[in-house]
């Protein structure tokens, strides 16, 4: 090959791979084709039900559609669209909501929803007047925004907080367990030494951070309370536990995740929640560690509401009939069948008697849950960046910015006060 | 007799053409499906406030988009990162492979070994050399443990903000490494050896040979290596998507790991600011083109000589 005519072919190389690039930002369509074939006609009773998880989630989402098709009106088939994780359900639904072959119902938890909902993916559930009085108050509302209802809770479980028993006894911390953040600070400084950490405050995820948030008697309120005296304190609290070395992040452990941390044993104490138990059977069944309230401070106490819920979208063309079989997808059996299959805390109280049975450990939260407030981002997901990357500069960076300076500055951006 | 001849030609050079339209057809068709018209797409999209979960409230919003990206210290951030990372890995990655082309084209035993030692890494997945990478520059891991040793911050590699782009880097290029290594190991072997012996009989030392020879015939292969590489590490976004998403995302730890292509991705997929992503898209093909271009000016005013 020519001199002349391997430069015109690097050139027409570099322009196609760049152009490559640019294809990946405009051709919604061929992401959609990526995800899965779906039908383009949706009024003939066929419904497709989008989720993300494992094939135990699978199993628990095929069990709370038996029989739908005898008792919903009109449905013929319901499919099944299982994303692999959460962000590739959260990457690939809205190409698929632009041209209109989302899936009709989606499960997701109160973390994310917020945008869907203020951006009109979701659809408003309110004309149905479904009966939601045996559903925890504090997990419908994690599903409302703005008075109205945009999905049906099928979970509803609080944040706890894990100490690994054996270390605690090792250190010779007593038998009473802390009550408050104070009482947990003086006990990571017992508990760090020989390369373990006091407690693992997972920063790189701001699900944890929004813990203590709340715990201190703050929380996020959609973007109303970023910058509220609580949340300063939480985050001062956060800040002062890594400035002492007391705390350890699940990416300076070389783990993925906080859960790994704690049953690696590399820290004693961690904010947890009910996915820790398999964790643990699994990871760690040696380990022994117990769940209790999440400590209060600031003089206050508060947790976190995690709860999945069902919810339509918007643009499904029988809004009736896909909110029916949302509804009928969280009824009790199809939620006790998901506690047995997955481990999530039913919703519906009645559903509550065989969880209780089944995952002992997890009965502290009965203590508290009515009190845990959803997470309550801000709608723009941009906030959840610039918070952890806030963190990361102080954690990692040396970075001297004040917590107030930090939420103050977010409130700006972000606050919808 | 003359005439025949030309006509002769032409009829050829007409089949060749019409044999050579109809292969490259069925490419061509799939080109401007899935890339030419998604790109023009883009640029279109690229004026626009658009998000996907908002299709029906698309707005034309002018520049609006290039005026805001040039405002915005994280993209600003994104492009010295970016830029950084080319400058930087692609003299690097060049002079190694080079390197290696040199030793492996002498005649020694276990050759073929050692070439196909130094291609595997390229034929595995970015987010397995990725994992791999982690463990061993973790706090306590191997390659972490021999560096603090000698110097380096005790700490994790890839948590640390000064030090996860070079651990990116160094990952990026022992992955590629092998690749352009085949890249020069075939130019070497397009080389006469006409040409060394000549220069053998001018006197000629070895140096002077790789020097005054070997490296000005390989000029085209180090343009295409340049070009290549060059666009590879603008489009760097496997390593840092396996590096950070199971804590931070993105871009973690602060910033350290934004690039260009990942803040595209952040705003056109995470913030579903698509208009926006679009015209990150725009100038960072922009940006290649543009040094493509440079190299196509240098390559030919035999500033390489």
């Amino acid at each position: 090959m020519k001199m002349r005519t391997k430069r015109i072919f690097a050139l027409g190389l570099a322009a196609t791979m760049a152009m490559t690039m640019l294809a990946g930002c405009g051709n919604d369509k061929g992401a959609i084709a990526a995800s899965g074939e779906k039908e383009t006609s949706k009024s003939d009773g066929v419904l497709t039900v989008g989720f993300w998880g494992s094939s135990g989630e699978d199993e628990a989402v095929k069990a709370s559609l038996e029989g739908v098709e005898d008792e919903v009106e009109g449905v013929k088939e319901v499919k099944l669209e299982q994303y692999s994780t959460v962000n590739d359900f959260y990457d690939k639904l809205p190409g698929q909501i632009a041209a209109g072959t989302a899936p009709d119902i989606i499960i997701a938890t109160n973390e994310q929803h917020l945008q869907l909902i203020a951006d009109g993916a979701l659809a408003e559930l309110d004309d149905y007047n479904f009966d939601l009085s045996g559903y925890a108050s504090n997990a419908v509302e994690a599903w409302q925004y703005e008075g109205k209802q945009y999905g049906i809770p099928i979970t509803a479980a609080a944040s706890t907080f894990a100490v690994n028993t054996d270390m605690w006894q090792e250190a010779g911390l007593g038998d009473t367990y802390p009550s408050t953040w104070d009482e947990v600070y003086e006990a990571a400084k017992k508990l760090t030494k020989d390369g373990v950490s006091g407690i693992c405050i997972d920063i790189g995820n701001i699900f944890h951070p929004t813990q203590y948030m709340n715990s201190f008697g703050g929380g996020w309120k959609d973007g109303a309370g970023i910058n509220s005296d609580e949340n300063i304190a939480g985050l001062e609290y956060i800040f002062k536990m890594f400035d002492e070395g007391l705390a350890v992040t699940a990416k300076d452990a070389g783990m993925t995740w906080d859960g790994e941390v704690f049953a690696g044993e590399k820290c004693a104490m961690s904010t947890g929640g009910t996915w820790y138990v398999n964790t643990m059977r699994e990871s760690a069944p040696d380990v022994n560690y117990a769940f209790i309230p999440m400590p209060g401070g600031n003089q206050k106490e508060g947790s976190t509401l995690h709860s999945y819920g069902i919810a339509v979208v918007s643009k499904t063309e029988d809004e009736e009939m896909a909110a029916n079989v949302a509804y009928y997808m969280s009824r009790q059996d199809a939620q006790e069948k998901r506690a047995e299959l997955i481990g999530d805390r039913p919703s519906i109280e009645a559903a509550l008697p065989a969880f209780r049975e089944a995952n002992p450990i997890l009965n502290v939260m009965d203590d508290y849950i009515d009190k845990a407030s959803s997470f309550g981002y801000p709608a723009n997901q941009e906030f959840k960046t610039d918070f952890t990357t806030a963190l990361e500069n102080h954690i990692y960076n040396g970075d001297t910015t004040s917590a107030k300076e930090i939420l103050d500055t977010l409130a700006d951006n972000y606050g919808t006060k | 007799m003359k005439m025949k001849k030309m006509k002769v030609k032409e009829a050829v050079s007409f089949d060749e053409k019409r044999a050579g339209l109809l292969l490259m057809l069925p490419a061509a068709i799939c080109w401007v499906l899935w890339f030419f018209i998604p790109f023009v797409q883009s640029v279109y999209l690229s004026f626009f406030d658009y998000s996907y979960l908002k299709p029906d409230a698309k707005q034309f919003i002018g520049l609006q988009n290039y005026i805001h990206m040039f405002q915005d210290p994280k993209f600003l951030l994104a492009l010295k990162n970016t830029l950084l990372f080319v400058v930087i890995t692609v003299p690097v990655m060049t002079l190694i492979s080079l390197g290696l082309a040199i030793i492996l084209n002498t005649k020694f035993r276990g050759r073929g070994i050692f070439r196909t030692i130094y291609f595997i890494p390229y034929t595995i997945a970015g987010v397995a050399v990725a994992t791999m990478f982690m463990y061993l520059f973790v706090k306590g891991g191997i390659m972490q443990s021999f560096l603090a040793k000698i110097g380096f911050p005790d700490v994790t590699w890839y948590a640390n903000v000064k030090l996860t782009m070079p651990f990116i880097g160094i990952l990026f290029i022992w992955q590629l490494v092998g690749f352009y290594m085949i890249y020069y190991l075939s130019g070497m072997q397009t080389i006469s050896e006409n040409v060394y012996e000549a220069s053998r009989i001018d006197g000629a030392g070895k140096w002077q040979t790789f020097r005054y020879v070997t490296l000005p015939l390989l000029k085209p292969t180090t343009y295409l290596v340049i070009v290549y590489s060059i666009i590879q590490a603008f489009q760097l976004f496997d390593q840092i998507a396996a590096v950070t998403s199971a804590s931070g995302g993105l871009g973690s730890p602060a910033g350290a790991t934004n690039t260009l292509l990942t803040y595209f991705y952040l705003n056109s997929f995470k913030y579903y600011k698509v208009g926006y992503g679009c015209a990150i898209a725009v100038v960072l093909f922009l940006i290649i083109l543009l040094v493509s271009l440079i190299q196509k000016k240098l390559s030919g005013s035999g500033e390489f000589d």
